[in-house]
């Protein structure tokens, strides 16, 4: 007990560079977890705008489905028996129908991607029915109603409530056609949808296509999406030999997958090059403090003090000086990351929204605070400034009492 | 016709031939068009006028179903009218590589007035025996400044009447795309012309369309007006 009050004393004979090396030790452990929450954050908004915009976490094609987007590449039936064997608890599926056609409105037309939802299953499986720019959603599987991109509307001069001409080959290569009045025009979410997507009920298209009670895709949204991975298995091993094929968000956007993977290399650089330059300061207070007491340390030596307790003394001065330093970095990491999680970080200043794999992507970054990163953090900082404290420790014990004693110090 | 110093036709001569044989001044007739696909196949009768280079129109007149359906070319604009819905759709330049009608010919296809004279360089690549007969095989590159989508375009005329036997079209790194060939020869009126034309597209070997002139009749009584918005929905 002793021992802890002696070295707590040390600490604070020089209030002044004390301090100094706590304030640096602290801001680099507050900027380690605000920078580590911020990425976490955007990691989350990055695979959520993957997933929840419109893609899903897992799909389910026909196979060969997801590289050729052959229209006769379907799951009949509606997909009811795929859709019967994945049922289960969190895990919720909407089937879908594409097709291709020409869309348009008075003098104006133009190529688009077709899309037929199941309007009430898509709304558990996506948030596409709740980025409206105008208008309503869709809210049966058929009726002659479509939702539109938004500079798709733009480039055909549509509003709601308008009435838009779609044409398009049916897969009896009969020329489907049909008039659809408007619903909704949607948010700008990413750049298929933006520029080509019309969207319909999947009754609906099947008729224009002459493909009913076909899917082309099944989307799947899992309530927890950090499980992709082991789901994706299960469900690849309940459908083998079906003739189905099951890719995860991380297929579908492969360059996102990436730039997460590289990003988590950054962070560690990232985090050695911030506790190094912390551990500097610890080396220096720690030797500035040794000069100043060699002849102190002398004295205690000639007292009978054993150089291994001198280490202890020493290291643990470093460790009451981080675990202060611990306590004030966490704090106000902590305090930040809280806070702009919940407030988010709004970057419109410097950028005005953009668009990463074609989807967009929002200015306001929201972090996200993880234990887990705040501990190994804590657990860092303490363990890279006993480590270079080492040096300092093993000087002291090494000195020679009588040539200590007689420094000027 | 003026020929080389051998009695034999030039690559010009043959070319200018081609470019002219199916477009008289003005014509009119009825076409069968067979499409042949992996999923469907289906017959298609329609009627066609054509007005120079710049007008064409053709009507659906069966089946039932795409009975009424049009297509109306003027210059470089497309329009389709659609009876169901009663509306004119006007095809986006997006839109010209797409299958027309879903036959093998694109929408460019109807569109195109390139000629091989005025917008390919071209040579006489062969002369002689092939396939039993003896034919003229002549090869030509689109002129850099020329809208024509092919890189190379190979054709092979029958040297005894020059009256082409086939055509093969290439795109720009020299795959072959597509191969057009014509049988039937029939005289409409006072032209001899093939009145089958096959379209095979070169990635897929089993499926084609298939054009049949039933009728065709040159210099008949059309002007420009005749190639109206107005006439495509009646």
């Amino acid at each position: 007990m002793i021992i802890i009050k002696l070295a707590w004393r040390n600490l604070w004979r020089n209030v002044r560079r004390t301090l100094i090396t706590i304030s640096a030790m602290s801001l680099a452990l507050s900027i380690m977890i605000l920078t580590l929450s911020l990425v976490e954050g955007m990691h989350r908004q990055m695979v959520h705008y993957a997933t929840r915009l419109f893609a899903g976490d897992i799909q389910i094609h026909k196979k060969g489905y997801f590289e050729s987007k052959d229209i006769y590449d379907y799951l009949s039936g509606g997909g009811a028996d795929t859709l019967a064997a994945v049922r289960r608890p969190g895990l919720h599926a909407s089937p879908r129908l594409f097709g291709s056609g020409l869309a348009s409105s008075g003098e104006n037309s133009t190529g688009t991607i077709l899309w037929g939802i199941d309007p009430q299953q898509e709304r558990r499986v996506t948030e596409l029915s709740s980025h409206l720019l105008k208008g309503g959603f869709l809210t049966s599987r058929s009726g002659k109603e479509v939702v539109l991109g938004k500079m798709l509307a733009e480039n055909l001069k549509v509003d709601v409530g308008d009435e838009l001409v779609i044409l398009t080959q049916a897969a009896d290569g009969s020329l489907g056609n049909d008039i659809f009045s408007v619903r909704g025009v949607l948010q700008s979410i990413g750049d298929e949808i933006d520029r080509g997507a019309v969207i319909m009920g999947i009754d609906e298209l099947g008729k224009l296509l002459v493909l009913p009670d076909k899917v082309h895709e099944i989307a799947i949204s899992l309530s927890r999406p950090e499980m992709v991975d082991g789901i994706q298995a299960q469900l690849e091993k309940i459908l083998e030999g079906k003739g189905v094929e099951v890719c995860s968000w991380k297929e579908i956007f492969p360059q996102i997958k990436e730039m997460l993977e590289l990003n988590q290399v950054w962070m560690y650089i990232m985090l050695l090059i911030v506790f190094g330059l912390a551990s500097l300061g610890v080396l220096n207070t720690m030797l500035m403090a040794l000069f100043e007491r060699t002849r102190e340390f002398g004295l205690v030596m000639a007292l009978g003090l054993r150089p291994l307790s001198i280490v202890g003394m020493i290291l643990l001065e470093t460790l009451l000086l981080s675990l202060v330093s611990t306590v004030v970095g966490a704090a106000v990491g902590i305090g930040l990351s809280s806070y702009l999680a919940a407030h988010g970080w709004n970057l419109s200043r410097f950028s005005e929204g953009f668009s990463m794999s074609g989807l967009t992507v929002s200015t306001t970054i929201y972090a996200h605070l993880s234990m887990g990163g705040v501990f190994a953090s804590i657990i860092c900082m303490i363990l890279v400034s006993l480590v270079a404290a080492f040096y300092p420790a093993i000087k002291a014990a090494r000195l020679e009492p009588v040539s200590a004693l007689s420094t000027v110090g | 016709m003026r020929t080389t110093a051998t009695g034999e036709p030039t690559a010009k001569e043959i070319l200018d031939r081609i470019d002219k044989m199916w477009r008289g001044e003005s014509s009119s007739g009825e076409v069968t068009m067979e499409i042949v696909t992996a999923h469907w196949q289906r017959s298609l009768t329609m009627d066609v006028w054509s007005l120079g280079k710049e007008h064409s129109l053709v009507k659906i007149t069966a089946p039932l179903k795409e009975k009424g359906v049009a297509t109306l070319k003027v210059e470089k604009n497309m329009w389709n009218y659609l009876p169901k819905i009663n509306r004119v759709i006007k095809i986006p330049g997006s839109m010209m590589m797409a299958s027309w009608m879903g036959s093998h010919f694109t929408n460019d296809d109807l569109v195109k007035e390139s000629t091989f004279v005025d917008d390919y360089t071209y040579r006489l690549s062969f002369s002689g025996l092939r396939w039993g007969q003896f034919i003229y095989e002549i090869e030509c590159i689109p002129k850099p400044e020329a809208a024509v989508v092919w890189g190379k375009v190979v054709i092979i005329v029958l040297k005894e009447d020059l009256i082409p036997l086939e055509e093969l079209f290439y795109d720009e790194d020299g795959t072959l795309m597509r191969t057009m060939t014509f049988s039937e020869v029939r005289s409409f009126g006072r032209r001899t012309v093939p009145s089958v034309t096959t379209l095979v597209p070169a990635d897929k070997p089993d499926e084609l369309t298939r054009i049949t002139y039933n009728r065709l009749q040159f210099g008949i009584d059309v002007n420009e007006g005749f190639f109206s918005l107005r006439n495509l929905k009646r």
